[in-house]
This record gives C-alpha cells, sequence and structure tokens, in this order.
C-alpha cells in the first residue's frame, strides 16, 4: 500500500511570546542553539515545526470555512467572524491577518533551518559512531532531505502570502527587528517566480515515496508534491488577478505544469480514486490524494469538532456550521433522464418547487449527494432520522443556529462520527492539501486558455474537455462526458470546478484569481423549505452579501504598516 | 519536546537603525558547489550590488536579485574554493564562509549483476546536481525518475530497452560533463507484475473491451463465448467485468469486436507498436491459484499470432484487482498494428473465479 504523506503534528509546541509583531520574525530562542542543534531528534524537532505551519481550513474561524464567504456555504451562526469577508467587518485593523502571521512566522523558522545548515550537517557527523541513538545510516538519510523538505515549505508559505496579497516581501534570512522595519514588498510575479524556481530546484532531491526512507513515521513532502505547488503556482501566476496583461506564455506554462503533474502521477502511484473517498477517516488512503495535512496529535488523530460544527442544529451537540446554498446546488447538473446534461438551476428555475409533487434532486451527478444533505435524508446515520430542514422542522427555523440555507454539509464530515455527549466516537480527519483530480482541472482551464478550443490539445496529448473527462468518469461519478467545441466552456468549467472541489478551500480563491467576485459573490441564493399538510416547498431565496473589488487582495494588517511605514498598503484598503 | 520561542522586543518604528542599511553578507549557500549550480548569497541592502567576485577572480555580472536580500547566480566553468566578494558603490563585501568548489565522482555500482525492473545503486561522492544516467542503448533516465538522489548516491530502475549483456552506465553532471561507471551485467526480463496496482485508464488508452455497454453491446455480445463466463455488476462500484465461472479448457476468455459500436476518441491503430504494451486487469479470488492459466494467446485484429503460453497470471492477486503488462515488443513486433478488423481476445486455460476486466493497449 502506498504511504500517504500525512503530516503528524504538535510533537513539539512552537510557544511563540509577540510583544510588537515585525514579521514575527526573531532569532531569539529559549533553547541554546547549540544545544538545539547538537541533538538530531531536536534538529528533526525544528523541521516538525516547520510542518506545522501548513495551515488547513476544516473550519479555521472556529468552525467557519472560508467556503462560508463564498457562494459555497453560508455559515449558520450569525456572530462567526466569517462574516466579515463581506459585512464591512474587514479592514486593516480586522485584518484576518492569520496567513500573515503564521506563515511569515514558518518562513522565519525555514530562514533559521537553512542559514544552520552548516551546524546541521555538523551534528548529525556527531553519531556517526554512535549506535545508541539510532543507525546513523537512517539518520543521514533523514538530514539529506530536511534542506529541501525546508525549502518545499518555505515556497509553499510564500505561495500563499502571495496569493492572499500579492506583494508580499520575499525573505529568505533571519531578519533583525532593524531589517524588518525597512522591508518593501517584493512584486507578486517576482514572488511566483521565487516559488517555481525553488521548486525546479528542489523536485528531483526529494524521494519519490517514503516507502523506503526511515522516516515515513511522519509523513513528509516527496516529488509529486513540488510539481503541485509549482502547477498550482503557475496556474494561479496565469490567472486574470496577477496575469493583468493576459501574457498567454504564462497560461501556456500553466498548461505544461499541470501537465508534468498529471504524467508523473503514475511513477508516484497516484490515480483517480472515488470522490466518496474524498471525506471520512480513511481518506488519506485514496489513491488520488498527493499529500494531505493530519490534524491533531499522532497518538489522538481523532476528534469530532468537524462533525460537531456541521451536523445540523436538532442533532444533540450539532451546531449546523457551513451550510450549503442553493447556488452550489444550482450547479450540478443532471446525469440521467430527460435533463441530462442540464443543471438544477436551468431546470427549476422558478420561485418554488414543491418537492412533493416532484422530486428535483433524482438523477443528479452523484457528488451532490455526496456533498449536500437535503430534507429527508437521514442524516447522521446513527441518529435513524431524517432531515427535517423545512420551518418549524426539527432541524429548521426558528431554532437559532438553524441552516440558512435549506441544506447541510456532507462532504469533509464523517458520516460514522457519533457527537452524542454519552456515546461519542471521535474520527481522524485528514485536511487534503492536494490531490489528482485538481491537476485535471488546472490542465484543462490553462490549455483551453492556451488553444482557445476545448477540443484542442495544442502542444500537448490532451485536450481540455479530455482532462475534465477524466475528473467526471471517476468510477462512482460517471457523469456523461464533455464534448464538442462549447462556445461556453468556461462557464461549464468554472461550474465543474465548483462542484468537483466543493468545500476543499478553492473557491474562495478560484473566483478571486479569475476577478469575479462581483459575479459570484455579491449575492448567493438559498432555499427556504415550508411544509403545510402534506406538501413541502421550496421557495427560492437571496443572501446580499455585496462586493467590493478590494476584497481581490487582504488588506496588509494595519499594525504592521504601523511599525514599517515602508509597508504600502493593498488597493482600496 | 521542544519549546522554541520566539519573542521580539518591541522597537521604535520611526529611528531605523542605520546598520539596517548597510551592504553584508550572512551568508553563501550552498557550499559546496559544482559547476553550473544555482549559488545564493543572503545578505542586506544589496541594491546598489553590481559584481560579484567568486574566488580566483572570476568576475559574474550577470547574476539575479531575489526579493529583499538575496543574489543568485549560475556558477561558470573552472570555479575554485573560496570566499564570494560583492561590490557596490566601490565597497568590497566578502562572504563570513567559503564555498567549496567540488566535482561529481563515481565510485561504485552495486548490484554487479542486475536485470530489468530492479533497483541499481550509483555510489560516489557530489552526486546532488547528478542530472541524467544514461544505460547502454542510449536509454536515458532524467533525474526526476531517480528513486533517489543525494550526494553520496543514486538509485535508478533499469529500464526496459536497454541491452541484455555487460555495459556501464554514464552518468551527466550539471556541467554536461560525463562520468562512466565500471561495468555490471544487466539481464533483460518481461515487465516486472508490480502486485495489488491497476494501472489508470488515460486519455491515451486504445480500449477494446471494458464490458461496460456501448452502442447495444452489452454483457450478450461482451461474455467470453466459450462457456463458463458471465458478466457481473461490482455492486459497490458498478463496474462491469467478466467472471469466469467455471474451468476453462483451451476456449475463448476474451473475445469481442465491438469496436465499432464505440463512439470512440481513440485510433484503433497505433503507428509505433515498440512503445506500446497490452494490458488487461484481472482479480484471482483467494483459494484460486492463477498459475493454473496456462496456454494464453493473445488475439489482435482477428490475427492469431500473439502466442504467451504459461506463467501470464499471478499466483494470487489476494482479490483485489491488478493490471497485466505485456510490452509488444514480446513479440518483437514495431511499426504498424490495427485493432480495428475483427476480434481482439484472449485464449487458453483459466481456473474458474478469475475475473478481467479492461483490455487495452497503452503507451509505455
Amino acid at each position: 500500500m502506498k504511504i500517504k504523506h500525512i503530516i503528524s503534528l504538535s510533537t513539539i509546541t512552537l510557544l511563540l511570546m509577540t510583544g510588537c509583531v515585525d514579521l514575527n520574525y526573531s532569532e531569539v530562542q529559549t533553547n541554546d542553539k547549540e544545544w538545539v542543534y547538537s541533538m538530531p531528534s531536536a534538529v528533526s524537532g525544528l523541521v516538525t515545526n516547520i510542518y506545522a505551519h501548513v495551515r488547513y481550513d476544516l473550519g479555521e474561524f472556529n468552525g467557519a470555512m472560508k467556503a462560508s464567504a463564498t457562494d459555497e456555504s453560508d455559515y449558520a451562526i450569525s456572530i462567526s467572524d466569517i462574516h466579515k469577508f463581506y459585512n464591512g467587518g474587514w479592514s486593516p485593523m480586522n485584518p484576518f491577518d492569520f496567513i500573515w502571521v503564521n506563515n511569515y512566522a514558518g518562513i522565519a523558522q525555514a530562514n533559521n533551518f537553512l542559514e544552520e545548515l552548516d551546524n546541521i550537517y555538523l551534528s548529525l557527523e556527531q553519531y556517526r559512531y554512535n549506535v545508541s541513538v539510532r543507525p546513523y545510516e537512517n539518520l543521514k538519510k533523514q538530514f539529506e532531505l530536511f534542506e529541501y523538505e525546508v525549502r518545499f515549505l518555505r515556497a509553499y508559505l510564500y505561495f500563499e502570502l502571495v496569493r492572499t496579497y500579492g506583494n508580499v516581501p520575499l525573505v529568505t534570512k533571519v531578519l533583525t527587528n532593524e531589517e524588518a522595519n525597512t522591508l518593501t514588498r517584493t512584486a507578486a510575479a517576482e514572488v511566483f517566480k521565487f516559488v517555481i524556481d525553488e521548486c525546479d530546484a528542489i523536485a528531483d532531491k526529494l524521494p519519490i515515496t517514503y516507502e523506503k526512507e526511515p522516516n515515513q513515521d511522519i509523513n513528509r513532502v516527496n516529488r509529486i508534491t513540488v510539481l503541485a505547488l509549482k502547477a498550482r503556482a503557475m496556474l494561479y501566476r496565469a490567472s486574470p488577478l496577477f496575469n493583468t496583461e493576459n501574457n498567454p506564455s504564462l497560461w501556456l506554462a500553466a498548461a505544461k505544469a499541470n501537465k508534468d503533474v498529471i504524467d508523473f502521477a503514475p511513477t508516484s502511484g497516484v490515480e483517480m480514486g472515488k470522490y466518496a473517498e474524498l471525506s471520512g477517516e480513511k481518506n488519506y488512503a485514496n489513491k488520488e490524494v498527493i499529500w494531505v495535512r493530519g490534524t491533531g496529535m499522532p497518538e489522538g488523530w481523532r476528534m469530532n469538532s468537524v462533525e460537531n460544527f456541521n451536523f445540523p442544529i436538532g442533532v444533540e451537540n450539532g451546531e449546523s456550521g457551513n451550510c450549503p446554498t442553493q447556488s452550489l446546488v444550482d450547479s450540478y447538473e443532471y446525469k440521467t433522464g430527460e435533463n441530462q446534461g442540464k443543471t438544477f438551476g436551468e431546470v427549476w428555475p422558478g420561485k418554488s418547487i414543491n418537492l412533493s409533487a416532484s422530486n428535483p434532486y433524482k438523477d443528479l451527478d452523484p457528488r451532490f449527494a455526496m456533498t449536500v444533505v437535503k430534507n429527508g435524508d437521514v442524516w447522521p446515520s446513527y441518529t435513524e432520522k431524517e432531515i427535517e430542514t423545512f420551518e418549524g422542522g426539527a432541524n429548521a427555523s426558528p431554532i437559532y443556529g438553524a441552516t440558512t440555507t435549506g441544506y447541510y454539509l456532507r462532504k469533509i464530515c464523517d458520516p460514522s462520527a457519533n457527537i452524542s455527549t454519552n456515546n461519542p466516537s471521535p474520527k481522524r480527519h485528514n485536511y487534503i492539501i492536494y490531490r489528482l483530480g485538481e491537476f485535471y482541472l488546472n490542465y484543462a482551464e490553462a490549455i483551453y486558455h492556451v488553444t482557445g478550443s476545448a477540443d484542442s490539445k495544442g502542444d500537448f496529448d490532451m485536450s481540455a474537455n479530455e482532462a475534465i473527462n477524466v475528473v467526471r468518469s471517476r468510477s462512482d461519478v460517471k457523469m456523461p462526458s464533455f464534448q464538442g467545441d462549447d462556445p461556453n466552456f468556461l462557464e461549464r468549467y468554472m461550474r465543474e470546478r465548483m462542484i468537483e472541489l466543493a468545500f476543499e478551500d478553492h473557491r474562495f480563491w478560484d473566483v478571486r484569481r479569475w476577478k469575479k467576485g462581483d459575479r459570484f459573490f455579491a449575492s448567493v441564493a438559498t432555499a427556504n423549505l415550508t411544509k403545510s399538510s402534506n406538501e413541502v416547498i421550496l421557495n427560492r431565496g437571496e443572501l446580499v452579501r455585496g462586493w467590493n473589488n478590494k476584497y481581490y487582495l487582504f488588506p496588509i494588517p494595519f499594525t504592521e504598516i504601523q511599525k514599517n511605514k515602508k509597508l504600502e498598503q493593498n488597493p482600496g484598503w | 519536546m521542544i519549546f522554541l520561542g520566539t519573542f521580539v522586543q518591541c522597537q521604535s518604528t520611526s529611528d531605523h537603525n542605520e546598520d539596517a542599511l548597510e551592504t553584508s553578507i550572512t551568508m553563501v549557500y550552498p557550499t559546496k558547489v559544482v559547476t553550473g549550480q544555482t549559488i545564493f548569497i543572503i545578505g542586506k541592502n544589496f541594491n546598489e550590488v553590481t559584481e560579484i567576485v567568486l574566488p580566483e577572480n572570476i568576475s559574474v555580472k550577470d547574476f539575479e536579485r531575489v526579493g529583499f536580500n538575496q543574489l543568485s547566480l549560475v556558477t561558470p566553468a573552472g570555479m575554485r574554493s573560496g570566499v564570494v566578494t560583492i561590490k557596490a558603490n566601490g565597497s568590497e563585501y566578502s562572504s563570513p564562509n567559503e564555498i567549496t568548489a567540488v566535482t561529481p565522482k563515481f565510485s561504485t555500482i552495486f548490484p554487479k549483476e542486475v536485470k530489468t525492473g530492479e533497483e541499481l545503486t550509483i555510489k560516489g561522492e557530489n552526486l546532488i546536481e547528478i542530472q541524467q544516467v544514461i544505460f547502454p542503448d542510449n536509454v536515458f533516465i532524467d533525474a526526476m525518475h531517480f528513486k533517489r538522489k543525494s550526494d553520496t548516491e543514486i538509485i535508478v530502475v533499469v529500464p526496459s530497452g536497454t541491452i541484455d549483456g555487460e555495459g556501464t552506465l554514464q552518468i551527466v553532471a550539471l556541467s554536461g560533463d560525463i562520468i562512466t561507471t565500471s561495468p555490471f551485467s544487466i539481464e533483460v526480463t518481461d515487465e516486472p507484475i508490480e502486485e495489488g496496482k491497476v494501472d489508470p485508464i488515460t486519455p491515451n488508452t486504445i480500449i477494446l473491451l471494458d464490458y461496460e455497454e456501448h452502442g447495444g453491446h452489452n454483457g450478450y455480445w461482451d461474455n467470453g463465448w466459450g462457456g463458463n463466463t458471465e458478466i457481473a455488476t461490482d455492486p459497490e462500484t458498478g463496474n462491469i467485468f467478466l467472471r469466469v465461472t467455471g474451468d476453462l479448457n483451451n476456449n475463448w476468455i476474451i473475445n469481442c469486436n465491438h469496436q465499432a459500436n464505440i463512439d470512440a476518441t481513440w485510433p484503433w491503430s497505433v503507428d509505433d507498436v515498440e512503445n506500446y504494451m497490452v494490458k488487461f486487469d484481472v482479480l484471482i479470488p483467494p483459494g484460486v491459484d492463477g498459475t493454473a492459466a496456462k496456454g494464453m494467446q493473445f488475439i489482435f485484429g482477428d490475427q492469431w499470432n500473439y502466442w504467451y503460453g504459461d506463467n501470464l497470471l499471478p499466483k494470487t492477486t489476494d482479490g483485489e484487482w491488478m493490471t497485466i503488462r505485456v510490452p509488444f515488443t514480446h513479440w518483437n513486433l514495431s511499426g504498424f498494428l490495427s485493432f480495428e478488423s475483427g476480434t481482439n481476445g484472449l485464449f487458453g486455460t483459466v481456473p474458474a473465479g478469475v475475473c478481467f476486466d479492461n483490455l487495452r493497449v497503452d503507451p509505455m
């Protein structure tokens, strides 16, 4: 069995004590440097600490996912911070600086590690003849990868920063406070180039798999993971937010980089898996997964917070959480029947649907049922109760915290997790960072922009249609193929991407890089269900959120600009 | 458990320390460098740097600025060991550490006798920037396809297509220099079977028979026609495949000619069959001995020229699907081969219980 790349964390506690923060850089540590670098286990711990800065969004806003700042979902708790992304509560004073703070802290640790490489290799040599610690050859094999793992992680953290803020200070050394206070922002194109150059430099130095490596216990970055970072970075660099002059060569480069991931997948043992297996306790074993981030302590991987946050109100301890929107449901196509190929929204455009007289959910794309819980579904299964999302129902308004959209979230939740107080069964959760399906979609988008045709392969051996059809033809989906040179291909592609990657922290960023915030995020459709004596009616509703183009990039935190006047603010903030 | 704390003292933000603006080099990285390698000069205030001077006074003016504090350059031929100096505003600033110019060296190779598909380890020094290994008969393996690479060893899988017999490897350094290894012996074998692995269907796959219904061709047409087979459906995935229900003795196992009924996006022929392999997926249930399958022969385009014999199937697949692969070079084929007309299939003796699916042709 292929070993997956799960980062197990928290064996080492990172203690941040920041008085005033200058990018969180400091060389001051509670442990003596010589001590740290003289201990192989401590050196290994430093690397683990940097891995710990790989974020995951299984509800990083106290249960709310960034999906709920998009048209994928709405967060049921009205006081959640997630609503600030669109209700005026977002500002340089309230900057949502979690990426800035976390990533620069990780980068500082990476820079520190790389500056100490000589000491690190010296510490290894001290153990050449000391078999009591662990076999030297095994230690050596681990140590010789650390340098490249750390460079990958630094590049990964920079990619997140550049897609969040655009221009950001690009720093590859440990800074003094004085230096930190003189930093300027590096052009986004240059930061992208750094990320891509780093990937090119390190990819062949990391192993294809860790199956024969001594440090497979903590699963780490491998070769295809590096290709994946490069490919995603190149897609972003080619997209309208960053490719302001629509340079076609950037799309071509993005197509090639994403095709490289697809072509390298068989070598890595990566292949398309089942959609249903992207959720649940064993999703890390899905063959499609390239890199996942495990959560929690290694000894106690299991937790119930994802289910606590997202199981419906009315289920003991359920908080409703991230509720899929009607906008999302409207995007699913019918797989079979007379409406095959049409979307839910196209077939049911009216203001209301009589759910008792017809079943509009029948024959929908199987991914719908694997993502969304609707009225009448038994969910979670251990309750053996049908969900009631109609007004006055067991899981609906007027109960405080009930769904605001008419639906509940199934994807990412473990259906076998029991969150009851007396009989809990916490489950292991792994956050998927990269999986093969994304790269087929990335490639489709890029090659379409190169050729202008969904059917053309350009200089490659795969058209946009063919790439998308690989995703749609997985064994538990088997949706009809994309065919022909559809003039509305991009529309259909964006829909396909929304569905396939729903609740995987893509939509928030995709709509921004496409610069389509006003179109997709300004308002979202919802469903309000009512029940009379024998009829359930779905009435369409709308949540008006508004959009401001300054939202395309996050504001630089005011506290940082206060300390360093050379850090210019992003437009509009 | 380690507590790594970072603590930043509060600083006045209006009074910048002038030292922060003074040019200096913190480090040069990496410290061991081969010709053609990119080295990074880390430090501060590089805005005015116009020239980098490498040891032995090698001047480099074609370098790159990266972000706030980094310069990078590709090391030229003739590199020597020593400190690195940068020039800015008429002043020179030297690196606190030295770089060491090294060249890749080969020491040994093992095992001395190896089969295709097996791992071969190359030992030496300064191998981390090796770009390619060339097997006899010009079979190239790029660094991206090395199993592992470090400063002291490279592990590669011996590729099919190389020679059968004694040969040497050529190791291509970043500079383009080539190092030749000591001789070793290669035995070319058929493509090894990786147990428990199913190759994906890709856009380049030519599917000959997948048992799904196409254009009216369903289980009735796709069944083996030799008796003792059934078309079965996996209740979990909906996948349709063929199951041998009783022993098949010297009879049809896979037999279909439904090419015309598939709205296929692939061609029904290849121009360079030597670069392709035929594949099918097989599932051998626990308790069934796959080696009882004997006298196997493939049929392509109605031609019975593709004898394989015994040992096409493994003893077991532990109840899981796995892909069987046979390169067309097994029959010394090259050039054009068509699957368009007549029957494509498999004939032979197979024990009851064995399941088959996805007879196909894939690029190597």
